[in-house]
């Protein structure tokens, strides 16, 4: 096991470049964070009658999600315990059973084992299918529309593995009597390793001056996508961080209009009875819209992209990307939705593709030795830290551009890497809440 | 984001490519039946060649960064659009790929794509900047009558090469759909009206797809 405690310095806000390159790294991230990590696996939307499946992963792990007869959803690894072929190869659907294609063992919507050709003739009596369904995701909560899975059983629960992160992830998806829906699907893959993108909704919203000039230049003026990246001259907003590792942050004050979907959507939302849903459901001094990223990759942008990436060794990742609307708004308004993110967070979006480019040289550049071993700088302040401050839960500067969120991605990062439980990692994050005059200066893991 | 105009919401078909004659290929040119002959038959032959020439040309300007040039190509009403596809099983083949104004990698109408050439043109384009260098080969062009009068549907299939950077490449193969009318009055005496780009990944292995297909 790789000793990552001298790559990670968090007082001087410095990362070694080995932890986005590594092998071996990565085989302990597999078990370290993959394992114990709460991930997205599915949204009501996508799998709303009794039989539907669709396949996911957590981590590199390929996993089934199946809506049960009761409604209930249940997940299972998309993996025959006979020699271990792919169960389902579809990406989704609908089925009442599912049957391996390599000799046909068949499982049940819940992943039990149904059916073992021969099992009579060929095998001893002894033999029990019971014994031999899919692996389980042991825990699955459901919040908000959303189902959640984790491998491990002493994980906290999802709004305590949440924390203050909750009332953040709320403003995106809690503003709807109605509840959301998926509308679209893109999936693509970057060539470069998966922390980089993970990094950027938590913290990074100074990149898109920069990254997304071109973009913002010709998009039309008065449009959210413009405004967000060239409102840089003029950085008020907030940043903030949780403890396991999530963070997010927006432009815009308490109070202030957050027009993060295009004028369309912004003139629905001022609606009076609109507004007053809103209010009713989130409180009036929400507005807490941005980026957002729940560690590990369950991320959400503002124009309602909603994400999750997975691993795919150290130098490369899956995106998959769904967009989401309000289920009640108008059809002109979920359509105003679709076509902002196609244009903008899709493969073919005028955003995504710079940030591709990016990443995917600061990856290649790794392959040099000196330049591994160079490191990277997170040291931009923004603002002092503070916890809890007025109505904004966690810890959080009133400044848009910090490293703070992104730099305790990493100090989350650090100790899920050497915690050996849950109980041992909690107890590390209680000890390492950044900014508190109590927290010992630098992070000794 | 705010658009100025938006010809996309117009069509209010379940697919945008609702043209082109399906029967074409059954139908009797005279006392000749040939399924071959009556495709010939179906579109004068300087029709299809001038059509086979204009989707070379077209691509040419692709490859050369001519992107304003490319514009002229696409009438001002045009659709610009590339669906996704997914994995399914064979029962639910039709669901292949995604309906018209679902998942899209593109849903452009002329403005759109005026702003993503713009956006090419800006020299900050960063996944273009310094360019790549890009190669558009059209190959299985078939023109077929369209339902409208001096109208083709003109199917093709393409391999896409790209060289970006000192050492990254990738490539993409699809299918392109084309809706093309005779405009005398347009640089090329035709325009595209519509184009589907149906790419034939499901995951796309690109890092991005920041060129025209």
């Amino acid at each position: 096991m790789t000793d990552i405690t001298e790559l990670i310095d968090i007082e001087n806000g410095r990362l070694s470049g080995k932890i986005f390159y590594d092998q071996e790294i990565y085989e302990q991230e597999l078990e370290k964070v993959w394992k114990r990590a709460w991930c997205m696996l599915a949204h009501d939307s996508m799998i709303p009658k009794r039989g539907d499946y669709l396949q996911t992963y957590i981590g590199e792990d390929p996993i089934m999600v199946v809506r049960q007869k009761d409604g209930s959803v249940r997940a299972f690894l998309n993996q025959c315990r006979h020699r271990g072929m792919r169960i389902c190869r579809a990406d989704k659907g609908t089925a009442k059973a599912f049957t391996c294609s390599f000799h046909g063992w068949a499982y049940d919507l819940a992943g039990d084992l149904i059916q073992v050709p021969r099992q009579n003739t060929a095998y001893p009596e002894t033999f029990e299918r019971g014994d031999f369904g899919a692996v389980k995701v042991p825990r699955i909560q459901y919040y908000k529309g959303f189902w959640f899975g984790t491998w491990d059983k002493d994980a906290p629960d999802f709004e305590d593995y949440l924390g203050s992160a909750k009332y953040y992830l709320d403003g995106y998806i809690d503003r709807w009597d109605g509840g959301m829906e998926q509308v679209a699907f893109h999936r693509w893959v970057l060539p470069n390793n998966w922390k980089f993108m993970a990094e950027q909704p938590t913290s990074d919203m100074q990149h898109s001056e920069i990254t997304h000039i071109s973009a913002a230049t010709v998009l039309n003026k008065g449009s959210d996508a413009a405004d967000r990246t060239l409102r840089g001259n003029d950085p008020v907003g907030r940043q903030f961080f949780a403890d396991f590792g999530h963070g997010g942050a927006w432009y815009g004050e308490k109070g202030a209009e957050v027009p993060n979907t295009g004028q369309a959507m912004q003139a629905y939302e001022a609606q009076p009875e609109i507004a007053e849903m809103i209010a009713r459901r989130l409180g009036d001094d929400r507005e807490v819209r941005g980026h957002l990223n729940i560690w590990p990759t369950f991320m959400l942008l503002g124009n309602y992209t909603i994400r999750v990436t997975h691993p795919r060794g150290p130098h490369e990742q899956e995106v998959w990307a769904w967009t989401f609307v309000p289920k009640d708004a108008p059809e002109e308004i979920k359509d105003s939705i679709r076509r902002d993110v196609l244009r903008t967070f899709t493969p073919a979006g005028m955003f995504e593709a710079d940030d591709a480019l990016n990443w995917e040289e600061m990856q290649h550049i790794l392959k040099g030795k000196v330049a591994r071993e160079t490191g990277y700088l997170y040291q931009m302040v923004g603002a002092p830290i503070q916890w809890d401050e007025g109505c904004y839960p966690g810890g959080s500067s009133a400044h848009v551009f910090s490293d703070n969120a992104a730099i305790n991605m990493y100090a989350n990062y650090l100790d899920m890497m050497t915690s050996d439980s849950w109980e041992e990692l909690m107890e590390k994050r209680a000890q390492h809440r950044m900014g508190l005059p109590t927290t010992p200066a630098a992070v000794q893991a | 984001m705010t658009v100025t105009t938006d010809p996309t919401t117009t069509d209010t078909a379940t697919t945008a490519i609702p043209f082109g004659d399906p029967d074409a290929a059954a139908r009797p040119i005279g006392a000749t039946t040939d399924k071959l002959t009556a495709l010939l038959a179906d579109v004068d032959p300087a029709v299809e060649r001038a059509l086979t020439r204009f989707l070379h040309e077209e691509v040419q300007v692709l490859d050369d960064w001519k992107w304003g040039e490319w514009l002229d190509f696409f009438a001002d009403d045009c659709l610009y659009w590339a669906p996704t596809q997914e994995e399914r099983l064979a029962r639910e083949r039709s669901r292949h790929i995604s309906a018209f104004r679902t998942s899209a990698y593109f849903e452009e109408n002329k403005v759109q794509l005026k702003q993503r050439v713009d956006r090419l043109l800006t020299n900050q384009a960063w996944g273009e900047e310094p360019p790549s260098r890009a190669r558009h080969i059209i190959s299985n062009i078939r023109v077929t009558k369209g339902v409208a009068e001096d109208e083709y549907v003109v199917k093709s299939n393409f391999y896409d090469y790209r060289s970006i950077g000192q050492r990254s490449q990738d490539s993409i193969t699809g299918e392109r759909t084309d809706r093309i009318v005779r405009d005398p009055a347009s640089p090329w005496g035709y325009l595209i009206k519509e184009r589907r780009v149906l790419f034939d990944m499901s995951i796309i292995l690109n890092k991005n797809l920041s060129l025209f297909y």
